[in-house]
């Protein structure tokens, strides 16, 4: 058992991810580009309008899964900051600073997205539902976190604050899924992932779906590249380091 | 697509069209500037290996 759990860590340890990632990241990205070029031709040309929303629908192919993958990041940031305070896993932090930005531009879409969709729907561009105020306490989130990282010069201490914060901040990811079941809100209540299945037409969850798809790999690809560039930028400061050191 | 909605759901792609490149040319402009600065990092070290071996 010992042995397995020595294996397992030894294959996400920093050299080894460099190099595992080396080798994934033209595969996602290419993987990437082609569930783009298939999602957008449902969503735009292949799908069919709704009877009541009209064209507008085809709004929710990007509204939708940047709000999933807005929700998703944040999850993995939580992940990661449980492995920087449980675990101290050298990688565990570099995942969660990463996925910041990332997590914090996929829910200036949700919410720009959803905006626009409002407009021609509700009548405004922004109510202070439920919905729409915990996920822009969401956004407001990311973009603390970000600032809080670039506030403190040293990592691991960046690293333990970050993620205590990180964590007390996951309350609001329930809140966010479920404030449409709690509250009386303009927003629709959910409609594919629920207890008793999807109420969606096929013909429109699977150019969602494929969406969704690409969206997900769009953020393994780019929170990869991220990740080994913060690699890079460690290194680099710690040669920096070393060398003041030995200067003294 | 035509029709009334067509402005919105162009802006709403558009929106996102422009959101997700600004994180690919963020994700290369912070690998070049990494890169750099890995670089610079590895030739004073390299350089001061030189003099520490002089």
């Amino acid at each position: 058992m010992t042995s397995r759990t020595g294996r397992e860590i030894s294959i996400i340890n920093p050299g080894r991810f460099a190099a595992l990632s080396e080798r994934a990241l033209p595969w996602l990205a290419g993987a990437t580009v082609v569930c783009f070029c298939v999602g957008l031709y449902f969503a735009l040309w292949a799908s069919p309008e709704d009877y009541q929303q009209g064209a507008t629908v085809r709004i929710m192919y990007v509204h939708v899964p940047s709000a999933w993958l807005a929700l998703f990041t944040y999850v993995v940031m939580t992940s990661a900051a449980l492995g920087t305070l449980v675990w101290r896993h050298p990688l565990a932090d570099v995942a969660a600073k990463c996925a910041a930005p990332i997590g914090a531009a996929f829910t200036f879409v949700a919410l720009a997205t959803g905006s626009v969709w409002g407009k021609p729907m509700w009548g405004a561009w922004w109510v202070w539902d439920a919905r729409l105020t915990s996920m822009l306490i969401l956004f407001f989130m990311y973009l603390g976190l970000i600032a809080l990282w670039r506030a403190i010069d040293e990592p691991s201490r960046a690293a333990r604050v970050t993620s205590v914060i990180i964590l007390v901040g996951f309350v609001n990811i329930p809140i966010i899924k479920f404030s449409v079941d709690w509250w009386s809100t303009l927003h629709q209540p959910a409609s594919v992932i629920r207890f008793d299945g999807p109420t969606i037409h096929s013909s429109m969850l699977i150019p969602l779906l494929i969406m969704a798809s690409a969206f997900m790999l769009f953020f393994a690809t780019v929170h990869l590249a991220a990740m080994r560039t913060e690699l890079m930028r460690r290194r680099a400061r710690s040669l920096r380091l070393r060398a003041a050191r030995a200067v003294r | 697509m035509t029709g009334a909605y067509a402005p919105f759901v162009l802006a709403a792609y558009a929106l996102t069209g422009g959101a997700l490149l600004t994180i690919v040319a963020w994700a290369v402009i912070d690998r070049a500037s990494a890169r750099g600065a890995l670089e610079r990092a590895e030739r004073a070290a390299k350089q001061k290996t030189q003099r520490d071996a002089r």
